[in-house]
């Protein structure tokens, strides 16, 4: 957790053992601000206790299946991970190898850059009508414009950590003449993993994003669609769960491979 | 011994014990050329017909102020720089590039960070000498982490180490491969007065027991006249050359504060230093 005011002496002063609850007490405050917009500014959006209400059946049954068009919340949002986690290793697969590429050779780093540095900033949503066209399907065209998310930020980092290897780590392979193909597996890589997981970690945060803009267009079944789905019903109580979920979600992803990384990657000094 | 005449720095008949004898030649540097571009301009000529001969199990000093070459000149026996003419051979070979008969101590250590001080050993004994078995692999890293006295930090990774404990590896490191010719680039230089002192006694005593030849990069005056037999102090004035080269004429195994209490100690290191400030004002008037 990071502390957004570092403890004063007040702070201090008051009991260590209430810390753990000052998070409670932020969510507290939300709800608190949602009551008062949906109690006393308009009678557009339900209350928290009314949404719970309405909402009780999709806790209960997150992985009911009555119809194509009702399935549960829990279903869906393993739909979304699994186009996600697809998108995302295949991204992955062609992105680590072409940084790579690019961070060791100053010939490809001329040809890709540019390339990179004008697609970068594209929204991949921008993708699916091409996706579309091509595939004719929208769970395929999902998983490419995933695929898309998860190139330009795995593609930069790696870049700059092949690059960025000190030169006194390959002097000390080249006089101990290892092969040029050894010193990539040997010493480039693991000196750039913890930039290669730096661009993972940001890949699979805005693939996560992106997910939910690309079902609301594509339509099927997805967490991105429920949501689409149930504004068109008028029903905001499921459109505030799926917003608790999706934040859920993308919290244990990116612990998930916050562990990974810490598992594969050194110590950092001190 | 004699004492010294004007001038103060003469070449002095070095007196050899029996543990310290002098071999043949082991690295010949002739003609040495090198310059680097420089965006826009002439190229910047930093050697210009460059001479060094060192004899085996020799133990040779580079002096000089930062900037006048001695990295470039160390890098280029190491076969990590290129050379724009003349020749370097090491044991009679022609040095085309890095190779495992001359071994790399640097000023930054260069462990591998993921490494433990196992595996950084490891990582050199396994690539030099893959032709041993296992187990004779593993005993000679053993048997190096032994040598700097690193046993109960085997499994250690760099970040947990002292500076001192981490060039001790980087030693280590470099002597595991048996090389031909050590090589070191100011490898005391970021570290405290007393890690300093302790370290190039220990260094001292490795280059005892083993006969290495060896190469030391310093710009301390102290360390060169403690350790060397001899010391090449390079003049940067347009480009760099060997501006004197100075013997060392105490016998080994030296013993620093013999050496402090020793005249001709004080003498040579004045001497010296006399030697670095003309060179240095050469240095700044050409620059300015
Ligand atoms: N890679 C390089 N490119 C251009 N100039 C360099 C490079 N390395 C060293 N030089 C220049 O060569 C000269 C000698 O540098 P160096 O050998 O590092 O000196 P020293 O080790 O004695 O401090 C300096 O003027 C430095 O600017
Ligand atoms: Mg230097």
């Amino acid at each position: 957790m990071s502390h957004i005011v570092p403890g004063r002496r007040g702070a201090r002063a008051g009991a260590p053992y209430l810390r753990p609850l000052l998070p409670l007490v932020g969510f507290a405050l939300l709800l608190a601000l949602w009551w008062f917009a949906a109690t006393f500014l308009t009678n557009l959006m339900p209350g928290p206790i009314t949404a719970l209400r309405a909402n009780l059946d999709y806790l209960a049954n997150p992985f009911h299946v009555r119809g194509p068009g009702d399935i549960g919340v829990g279903f869906l949002l393993l739909q979304s991970l699994q186009r996600v986690l697809i998108g995302f290793a295949l991204g992955s697969v062609v992105a680590i190898p072409l940084g790579f590429l690019i961070g060791l050779s100053p010939l490809a780093r001329s040809m890709f850059d540019p390339l990179v540095q004008v697609l970068k900033p594209v929204s991949p949503v921008a993708w699916l009508p091409v996706a579309l066209a091509v595939f004719n399907l929208a769970n395929p065209s999902a998983i490419f414009v995933i695929f898309i998310t998860s190139l330009w930020p795995t593609v930069i980092n790696t870049a700059v950590g092949v690059a960025g290897v000190p030169k006194d780590y390959l002097a000390v392979a080249r006089v101990v003449e290892m092969p040029r193909w050894k010193q990539i597996v040997r010493i480039v890589l693991p000196a750039a993993l913890p930039y290669i997981f730096t661009g993972l970690r940001i890949s699979l945060g805005i693939a996560w994003l992106v997910i939910v803009a690309v079902e609301m267009l594509t339509g099927g079944q997805g967490i991105g669609f429920f949501v689409w789905d149930e504004w068109n019903r008028l029903n905001l109580s499921a459109v505030f769960l799926a917003i608790l979920l999706i934040g859920l979600t993308g919290l244990l992803l990116d612990l998930a491979i916050g562990r990974i990384q810490a598992a594969f990657t050194w110590a950092p000094e001190g | 011994m004699k004492t010294h005449p004007t001038p103060p720095i003469a070449p002095a008949p070095v007196s050899h014990d029996t543990f310290h004898q002098l071999g043949g030649d082991l690295l010949v540097a002739r003609e040495l050329v090198k310059s680097y571009p420089v965006k826009g301009g002439a190229a910047n000529t930093i050697f210009d017909g460059l001479d060094l001969t060192v004899r085996e199990n020799e133990f040779v000093a580079i002096l000089g102020h930062s900037g006048s070459g001695k990295s470039t000149l160390l890098r280029m026996i190491a076969g990590l720089e290129s050379i724009d003419g003349g020749t370097i051979e090491v044991g009679g070979r022609r040095v085309t590039g890095p190779g495992k008969d001359r071994m790399m101590i640097f000023q930054h250590y260069a462990l591998l960070p993921w490494l433990s001080v196992e595996g950084n050993i490891r990582l050199a004994v396994d690539e030099v000498m893959g032709d041993r078995t296992r187990s004779e692999r593993d005993e000679i890293v053993r048997e190096h982490i032994a040598m700097v006295h690193l046993e109960a930090a085997a499994d250690k990774r760099p970040h947990e180490l002292s500076g001192g404990m981490r060039q001790r590896v980087g030693i280590a490191r470099a002597l595991a491969v048996q090389p031909l010719l050590l090589l070191m680039d100011e490898p005391l230089g970021a570290l405290d007065p007393f890690t300093r002192a302790r370290l190039q006694d220990q260094i001292l005593d490795l280059y005892y027991a083993r006969h290495q030849t060896i190469v030391l990069v310093t710009h301390d005056v102290d360390e060169a006249l403690l350790m060397a037999d001899r010391i090449v102090v390079l003049r940067a004035n347009g480009s760099a050359s060997i501006g004197r080269i100075i013997e060392v004429p105490f016998d080994h195994p030296r013993d620093r504060k013999a050496l402090r209490e020793d005249g001709r100690f004080q003498e040579l290191r004045n001497a010296t230093l006399e030697l670095l400030e003309e060179y240095f004002d050469e240095m700044s008037a050409t620059d300015g």
